[in-house]
């Protein structure tokens, strides 16, 4: 037998599996006491919890998570097991290296709700980090089952709405309006859905939260998934009626990012199919509102160009309604500048490219789905250029 | 040389009885031969006295001197080959010997420094009562509750050679570098109940001579700074482990108490500060220990959390709360990244006890054992 040198076992890190083996020990105790109904352990319990909750491991996440479920079903008072799930929770949802996917959303939405009712009546000390964790929860570890559960749950209840819109408010943490950001296209479909007999906010509250939404996107870095989030958002605030006008003037130029939303993006196509859209960009350019001056006219002039041109890209498959708009705004457009018809062009192009690199990364005789869905999408592409190039006059791109 | 590296090597990180392969038993061997040949040569001198009387016709004078030899031959054969013979081949026999004669020194000092511990005299514990002291106690980390205690035998010579020296060092030793030397190995150190032996008293007079003292605080001499940082380490680490696992539970530092100075009023060396810090607290000037301000070496902090883990677990035996430097630590440790896992695993072990899981960490050898490699048996 021959000994390593002392420096190497010095520096030999000790075996994860002790670790592992005594995490597995300690939630073990933690989960029967909880489970048992142990009342004199219940204070060293959250002592416990509270040390262990900042460790960044997968094990402390995923027994924290399965502990947080345990305590919602204990026997203890209602305010113990609040204030014993707020330390799980945040074993659980701390940061985002470990998330453990949320398996019933019922759970955190009712710890949600209740810490959004206990920040409105002043104790926010308290409920804000429980809050930033649950919607990360929310947000970042929502599989495809559990954001189905989350449509089935009314997010336009009173509590709910105002503890959200708090989230986006300027004082809130990063973390908390990071999170609420990528929340909101999941609950997004209720919020903005006109159909709904009572609104979810005034219109000060609009404009407001459309303001702290603004502001909450600028904070963060424009990633993929940021502008995908963001992209949604937008668009459902362009297809509600109520919304629409409260919309930040600034960002309407976030519907640059229509091509990172998926193809079944929902808000984007309600919003294609929607008649009201474009004659209110339409007016919007025209006739600029009170205070906005020729650089906003302007700017709105190149987003209704642009919105004609993403209407353009599904021509051939736009209610007729729409497409006779469309038709007679690019009429209109295309008499005042004739170079616009060039913009169209090249948006149309591009997205051609697009589908066309897409399309490469499948064999040219592939059956798959989404290879079928993006042939189709081609060939509507060059329906509609046709259309176009027929509407303006032109026999061949420029 | 690395000396730190020397003495975790021969302390802390070594395997049960490797110290017995770090002894130079060749030429311990050629010493003891050398007394055989000393022996032999004057039997070899008797021998040829004997013959010369005999030549002489002085027979009975002769047969005096051949009976002698016969009995030194005996006497020899007795108390040094068989030994010998035994301690290559089997040992039985010299540690029989040497246990006897260490009942025999202990039944006539009234001492018995390095027996097993016995059950401390410690008020009802909300902690299951520990183990019994003074035996290796691995932990078997099973997914049965409680924790499960594989005991093994250890050779605690390697052990007590190391107190041992410790405290027989301090009586003679004045050298400054020397002295410097050997507080720096105090916690490297598996201690057991000889810890008692140590005296604490003198290690605090170390260090209380690194400072001046002016308008009741003390201010660091600075040449003395490397020299303050080991006596102080070596202090907290005497302390906190002899109250854990010393014979006597009360308080080590009691009669230096209620001097009303304090030595962390002022900041040094991150490593220096967070050590001056627990010396006060120890002293009973329990000002807050801002962790998050400090920066520590690895080595530091690896030693610091194995020393609180032994804080907290005398703690909690008579409070139900961890001391809020503990915890303090704990949280801090564990929210930091790139800590060492050594360092985590004495925070899971802190938890551990918070919750009640029974553990036996007044025997270091349960978790310095994490630190051999499962290649060293």
């Amino acid at each position: 037998m021959s000994l390593r040198p002392f420096n190497d076992l010095i520096s030999d890190p000790f075996t994860s599996s002790e670790n592992e083996a005594l995490l597995g020990k300690i939630y073990t105790k933690l989960e029967s006491t909880f489970k048992n109904y142990v009342v004199q352990e219940f204070d060293r319990s959250c002592d416990a919890m509270k040390l262990i909750a900042p460790v960044e491991d997968n094990t402390v996440c995923q027994s924290s998570y399965n502990l947080f479920r345990a305590i919602l079903v204990s026997s203890f008072e209602k305010e113990d097991i609040w204030k014993a799930s707020r330390f799980a929770v945040h074993g659980a949802y701390k940061w985002d290296r470990f998330l453990p996917w949320v398996q019933d959303p019922n759970d955190l939405i009712k710890f949600l709700t209740h810490h959004f009712s206990i920040q409105a009546k002043g104790e926010d000390e308290i409920a804000s980090e429980s809050i930033q964790d649950t919607l990360r929860a929310l947000a970042y570890a929502s599989g495809e089952v559990t954001i189905e559960a989350l449509k089935k749950f009314d997010p336009t209840d009173k509590s709910f709405v105002e503890g959200i819109r708090k989230a986006f408010e300027n004082d809130r943490p990063f973390q908390t309006r990071k999170a609420a950001l990528f929340l909101l296209p999941i609950i997004q479909d209720r919020w903005f859905d006109d159909s709904l007999k009572e609104d979810v906010m005034s219109d000060d509250q609009r404009t407001e939260f459309c303001k702290n939404w603004a502001s909450a996107v600028d904070g963060i870095e424009h990633t993929y998934d940021v502008k995908k989030a963001a992209g949604s958002t937008l668009f459902s605030m362009l297809n509600s009626s109520k919304w629409r006008s409260h919309i930040a003037e600034d960002k309407w130029k976030l519907m640059e990012w229509f091509t990172v939303l998926p193809e079944e993006s929902k808000p984007f196509h309600a919003c294609k199919k929607n008649a009201e859209i474009l004659p209110w960009l339409k007016s919007k350019a025209e006739n600029p509102t009170e205070g906005e001056g020729k650089n906003t006219a302007k700017a709105n002039q190149g987003l209704m160009k642009l919105w004609l041109a993403i209407l353009w890209l599904d021509y051939v498959t736009l209610p007729e309604a729409v497409s006779d708009q469309v038709l007679e705004t690019t009429k209109v457009v295309i008499s005042k500048v004739r170079h616009d018809v060039n913009f169209v062009t090249v948006v149309m192009e591009a997205e051609k490219e697009r589908y066309q690199t897409e399309l490469k990364e499948y064999p040219l005789w592939s059956i798959d789905e989404k290879a079928t869905a993006l042939r189709t999408r081609v060939d509507n592409l060059n329906s509609s250029m046709e259309k176009f190039l027929e509407a303006v006059g032109e026999t061949k791109p420029f | 040389m690395d000396l730190n590296a020397a003495t975790l090597s021969k302390g802390r990180y070594r395997p049960p009885g490797s110290l017995h392969r770090n002894i130079p038993w060749v030429f311990g061997f050629i010493v003891e031969a050398l007394s055989l040949v000393l022996q032999a040569a004057l039997l070899f001198i008797a021998y040829i006295l004997a013959d010369h009387l005999w030549s002489q016709d002085k027979g009975a004078v002769s047969m005096t001197v051949a009976g002698a030899e016969i009995l030194c031959i005996v006497l020899i054969i007795t108390t040094t080959i068989a030994p010998t013979f035994f301690t290559i081949f089997g040992g039985g026999l010299a540690n029989g010997i040497r246990k006897a004669v260490r009942a025999f020194v202990s039944a006539k000092s009234g001492r018995d420094d390095f027996k097993p511990r016995t059950t401390p005299k410690r008020q009802p514990s909300i902690l299951s009562t520990p183990d019994e002291k003074g035996e290796k106690v691995e932990v078997v980390l099973s997914q049965d509750i409680p924790l499960v205690f594989k005991k093994q035998d250890v050779d605690w010579k390697g052990f007590i050679s190391d107190s041992l020296c410790i405290a027989w060092m301090f009586d003679r030793t004045f050298d400054s570098d020397k002295v410097t030397v050997i507080l720096d190995f105090i916690p490297d150190v598996i201690w057991h109940s000889g810890i008692c032996n140590v005296p604490v008293a003198t290690v605090f007079h170390i260090f209380e001579k690194c400072f001046s003292y002016s308008d009741g605080n003390a201010a660091l001499i600075p040449r003395l700074q490397d020299r303050a940082y080991a006596s102080g380490r070596a202090l907290v680490h005497l302390v906190i482990q002899r109250k854990c696992i010393g014979e006597e539970n009360g308080d080590p530092l009691k009669e230096f108490r209620g001097a009303q100075r304090s030595y962390s009023w002022r900041a040094y060396d991150k490593d220096l500060d967070s050590i001056l810090h627990l010396v006060d607290r120890l002293l009973g000037n329990n000002q807050p220990i801002n962790w998050s301000g400090y920066k520590f070496s690895e080595h530091h902090q690896r030693w610091l959390s194995h020393i609180l883990l032994y804080r907290a677990w005398d703690h909690l035996c008579y409070s139900p709360k961890l001391p809020e430097d503990v915890e303090a630590f704990v949280t801090l440790a564990l929210s930091t990244e790139d800590v060492h896992p050594a360092v985590v695993t004495d925070c899971l072990f802190i938890i551990s006890l918070v919750i009640g899981l029974p553990l036996h960490v007044d025997d270091l050898a349960a978790t310095d054992k994490r630190c051999v490699p499962s290649t060293i048996q």
